[in-house]
């Protein structure tokens, strides 16, 4: 019996199928600063397909990261509608929107964020013990075959404090994976790597994005944005372009 | 390969919270122990002294009064026996004799003769050791007073009778005697003896003492009007068998007879408790919402990957119940120890039989209320609130808030630092920072506030007692005073003490003593007051310096004028200046007009009359019955041995000699007696600046942990350990003076009033008043330095570590 079970009203609405990953329409933001008001987001709309990795590119400020914020979650829009994978995610609480993410969206920090006092296997448990997915006892060997899958299987028992940056992203992305979510989130994942342990993240997603998953990745590499299925540049709080890369390289 | 994990990782997270930052847990559980020990000693020892005093005091049978009177014989207390309402009366006698104790000193001792040892049937004296009851020529020792004359059993002890003679006496055992009032008060050692014993003492066989017990239906409730009016009729039983009456004392039944210090102890206990709960409390606050500070980004991460809000506040509120959990392990045992300590003290100050350790279900039962409840009340709000703001915030958390200038308070603290131009940098970045985070201000400043009010306040009632005390010894402008049994020719004891050498000036008075009726009526000696004593000094005397708070002293030609203290005042309050007041000194009615009103002594009613006019009504003209006499030395050994040889030159000169007192002794005992509540009063202050000293550690330790990046960005930008060190000693500074100046302009009052209530309660009137500067002044000395060590230890560990770490910092 949780006697906080009157907090936990997380009845999520049923998704809609067959519809597209991502379809934000008329997605404003505003924020309130000192100052008098910003518009982060300017009327966005923006369709991604299952499977597609795309990059969103735009220098600093220029809304790319809300953009993506408004996807996982993690911000809400001013106006518009933000659906993901057919949730209504504009329409949820906070606490539901917890309970969404952990299930749908895979998020991805620049700064890794993982919990200082567990190791790398129990980060990885982690979201799975939250969402109460799989059976408790299958989590360390889902954990440790995602752990391997990124590359750190040898790593397990560590704390992040042990971990070189790139194989704390490696974890980081192996968490983000914990509950097998359609959408992988990432904002700047390369920004704290060398050249090659970024080029070897990308080529992770890569490898994602062809097995299904949805990618969606800000960056300001375009070398590393080139690598992705689709690139789309924000400027000054608008979509400016969003091409498709004809030759991705593997 | 088969991994078996034992703790879900959510939970494995609380438990490194727990295990992880073994220091910082250990300061946590530190301060919840003190509240939770203070709160579990002072509800401990309460019940356990409760219980003490229960089961000695009520098995001592003790008597509802006492009646003293001359010398007369057993068969007048079967008298008082047969009254109606009377169930049991028994009668001793007492002589207060001269004894030596194993240092050579000549100390008071009350020697008590008991008709049946075996059939005792009020206040009874329980045998402690040797033999029971006492042979004959054998005496038996209260359990006190053997172990302070530095006598064992077996031993001799010599006896001064009445008369100067000396006699040797086996100490055959030890007694309890719990009715007796403890040597530390009466300044009295005890012995017992049989009544052929009493001969030997060149006594008569005789009582001059009936204590009895009313029956269970003359009682209502607490009050004691049914037994004065029972004693009174006892009174002229007793003097209808032709002996004087002189004192009849009434207890409050079911009350300890000293119940007045008892129950001034327990109100400082109580307070203690009360302000170790509040300052525990707020302790506790400050402490798990800088520790919820810290763990923002922790909170956020975890909503990212799909945390809900009541899973993070199971956990956090997991965590805090087992710092509690883990603190009461520690407080329990050391409450119960401490406590029995306390009733120890007690028990061994008021004479009564501790029972020894307790550890009460109750006592249990609160504490772990207070160790889990107030963490847990303290930790919701901030809990709910860090688990509610926005992922992005929580992630954005740099560990560096912002401190943009918003409210008045603000700007009012940026334009004061505006005046001060020259002042370094650092210091003006130390003083904003100290008024930008105004919650944690606010917390850390009302936990040091209350330690230090609270500190100052106790320094306050010990100066106001000392004051008090010093007011009322001023009363005392002789060395030694002496009473005697009867009256005699005044020229006939000066002439006398005179001849003692160092004896410098000396002067007779009369003396009595009576009851104040309500008036001349026949029928109102029912409603007599207690006892009060006259003394009759010359008018213009020098001898003493009464404290005249209405109307005014005696003058030349006052023929009845009466001046009464404070003492007779309240238990005779229809007493006003220019009033009557009939006194019934033995037999007679004196009729008096009330002139003024002197400040109690602390040493008893008294009135005072013109010597001339009261030794006429008395028929005792030219007569004395005490003299008060000024040493030619100053030396308190000195005058103590010009007593000693006065009360042996009047004893072998046949002057009857009730009692010597040398003043200075006499101030000493009151002292003492002061000591035990100002004693009190300390140790309730050294716990509250424990309190308040780990308060203020945990806080600033915690708070420059909470900024180890700000360090590492001041360092990045050239700041050296010095600069670094500097801003955070000005923060405490900052805030060790600012509580020292609110806890002194809050302690002034809460002082007065503790000092009142301690007053009125201890001594039945409240202290004269007294602020003391110098508690002021150690709490200023001691919140400064706590808060300096505290800030700077901390501080300068972060300034070690590299701009690397410290950036990197969790």
């Amino acid at each position: 019996m949780n006697i906080f079970s009157w907090l936990s009203d997380v009845n999520l609405p049923s998704p809609v199928i067959n519809v597209d990953a991502i379809e934000l329409s008329a997605v404003r933001k505003v924020y309130v600063a000192g100052a008098g008001e910003f518009e982060a987001l300017k009327d966005i709309d923006l369709r991604v397909k299952i499977g597609e990795f795309v990059a969103v590119v735009g220098r600093s400020g220029s809304g790319k990261s809300t953009l993506i914020n408004m996807i996982a979650g993690i911000d809400r829009p001013t106006s518009g509608e933000v659906w993901v994978a057919g949730t209504p995610v504009h329409t949820l609480t906070e606490n539901q929107i917890a309970v969404w993410r952990g299930r749908t969206v895979g998020v991805v920090f620049q700064f890794f964020q993982l919990l200082p006092t567990l190791t790398s296997l129990e980060n990885v448990m982690l979201p799975m013990d939250f969402c109460n997915v799989y059976n408790a006892s299958e989590r360390p060997e889902r954990a440790l075959a995602l752990l391997e899958l990124v590359g750190v299987g040898g790593q397990a028992d560590k704390l992040p404090a042990g971990l070189s940056g790139g194989e704390q992203q490696r974890v980081a992305i192996a968490r983000s994976l914990a509950n097998d979510p359609p959408l992988l989130v990432a904002d700047e994942p390369t920004g704290n790597l060398d050249p090659h342990t970024a080029s070897s993240v990308i080529d992770l997603f890569g490898e994602l994005a062809r097995r299904g998953k949805t990618v969606l990745m800000v960056t300001h590499d375009l070398d590393l944005a080139r690598r992705g299925s689709r690139i789309v540049t924000v400027a000054e709080g608008r979509i400016e372009s969003s091409a498709v890369v004809m030759e991705p390289e593997t | 390969m088969k991994r078996r994990i034992w703790l879900s990782p959510r939970w494995r997270k609380v438990w490194m919270d727990l295990w992880g930052n073994r220091l910082r847990t250990l300061l946590v559980i530190l301060s919840i122990s003190v509240g939770v020990f203070a709160v579990g000693m002072v509800y401990s020892s309460y019940l356990m002294f409760e219980r003490d005093l229960a089961r000695s005091w009520g098995a001592a049978e003790p008597a509802s009064a006492s009646l003293y009177a001359d010398p007369f014989d057993e068969e007048l207390v079967e008298s008082v026996r047969s009254l109606r309402g009377v169930k049991e009366a028994e009668g001793r006698r007492n002589v207060s004799l001269r004894v030596q104790a194993a240092d050579g000193q000549w100390k008071q001792i009350l020697i008590v003769a008991i008709p049946d040892y075996i059939k005792q049937r009020v206040n009874i004296v329980r045998p402690q050791s040797g033999d029971w009851p006492p042979g004959d020529g054998d005496v038996l020792l209260e359990r006190s007073s053997l172990k302070d004359l530095g006598i064992s059993q077996g031993d001799r002890i010599t006896i001064e009778t009445t008369s100067g003679r000396k006699r040797s006496m086996k100490v055959a055992g030890s007694v309890y005697d719990p009715t007796q009032l403890p040597s530390l008060f009466s300044g009295s050692y005890y012995g017992y003896i049989s009544m052929d014993t009493l001969e030997k003492l060149d006594e008569t066989r005789q009582l001059d003492q009936v204590n009895f017990i009313v029956q269970p239906w003359v009682l209502q409730g607490k009050a004691t009007e049914p037994i004065e009016v029972l004693g009174r009729k006892a009174w002229n039983k007793l003097e209808q068998g032709d002996t004087t009456v002189f004192w009849l004392q009434v207890y409050k039944p079911g009350e300890h007879f000293m119940q007045n210090g008892i129950n001034a102890l327990l109100m400082l206990l109580a307070v203690l408790g009360v302000l170790s709960l509040l300052l525990g409390s707020l302790l506790l606050v400050n402490t798990i919402s800088s520790i919820l500070t810290q763990q923002v980004r922790q909170v956020g991460i975890m909503k990212t990957i799909g945390a809900r809000r009541d899973q993070i506040l199971e956990m956090y509120l997991s965590l805090v119940v087992a710092y509690g959990l883990l603190a009461l392990i520690v407080a329990v045992p050391l409450g119960a120890l401490a406590a029995s300590a306390i009733t120890a003290f007690i028990a061994g100050v008021f004479n009564f039989d501790s029972g020894g350790l307790e550890l009460p279900p109750r006592v249990v039962v609160l504490e772990a209320a207070v160790a889990i409840l107030i963490p847990l009340t303290a930790a919701v709000w901030p809990i709910w609130r860090g688990t509610g703001i926005t992922v992005q915030e929580a992630v954005h958390d740099f560990g560096i808030s912002s401190v943009a200038a918003r409210g008045k308070v603000d700007r009012w603290v940026d334009a004061f630092l505006d005046q001060f131009k020259r002042l370094p940098r650092p210091v003006v970045l130390s003083l904003r920072n100290t008024f930008r985070r105004k919650g944690r201000l606010l917390l850390t400043l009302m936990t040091l506030t209350v330690a230090g009010t609270v500190f100052m306040a106790v320094f306050s009632v010990r100066s106001s007692l000392y004051s008090t005390l010093d007011e009322a010894m001023d009363y005392f402008h002789y060395d030694i005073g002496v009473a005697f049994t009867q009256s005699y020719r005044a020229s006939r004891i000066e002439q006398e003490v005179m001849r003692v050498p160092g004896v410098k000036a000396v002067e007779t008075w009369g003396f009595a003593s009576g009851r104040v009726l309500k008036d001349a009526q026949k029928s109102s000696e029912d409603e007599a007051s207690k006892n009060v004593f006259v003394m009759a000094p010359p008018v213009n005397t020098k001898m003493i310096n009464p404290r005249i708070i209405e109307g005014r002293w005696l003058i030349d030609g006052d023929e009845n004028a009466l001046v009464v203290n404070t003492d007779v005042v309240k238990d005779r309050p229809e007493l006003k200046i220019g009033g009557p007041a009939v006194i019934k000194v033995g037999t007679r009615r004196i009729q008096f007009t009330v002139v003024g009103i002197a400040q109690s002594t602390l040493t008893g009613p008294f009135a005072f009359t013109p010597y001339d006019w009261f030794a006429g009504a008395i028929q005792e003209t030219g007569r004395a019955r005490s003299a008060q006499i000024i040493t030619e030395s100053t030396k308190t050994e000195d005058q103590s041995a010009v007593g000693r040889a006065l009360e042996e030159h009047l004893k072998k000169n046949s002057l009857h000699v009730h009692h010597v007192d040398v003043i200075w002794e006499t101030k000493d005992r009151i002292r003492a007696q002061f000591d035990i509540i100002t004693n009190f009063l300390m140790i309730m202050a050294v716990l509250l600046a424990v309190v308040g000293a780990l308060g203020l550690t945990g806080t600033m330790a915690i708070n420059v942990l909470e900024r180890t990046r700000e360090i590492g960005v001041m360092r990045a930008i050239g700041a050296s350990s010095l600069h670094v060190g500097q801003v955070f000693v000005v923060e405490a500074l900052c805030i060790g003076v600012l509580s020292w100046l609110t806890g002194l302009i809050l302690a002034a009052p809460v002082a007065a009033l503790l000092s009142n209530r301690v007053g009125v309660l201890f001594l039945e009137t409240p202290l004269s008043f007294s602020f003391s500067f110098l508690g002021a002044g150690i709490w200023l000395v001691l919140s400064v330095a706590l808060s300096v060590t505290a800030s700077l230890l901390p501080a300068w560990n972060a300034a070690r570590l590299s701009v690397r770490d410290v950036l990197s910092y969790e």
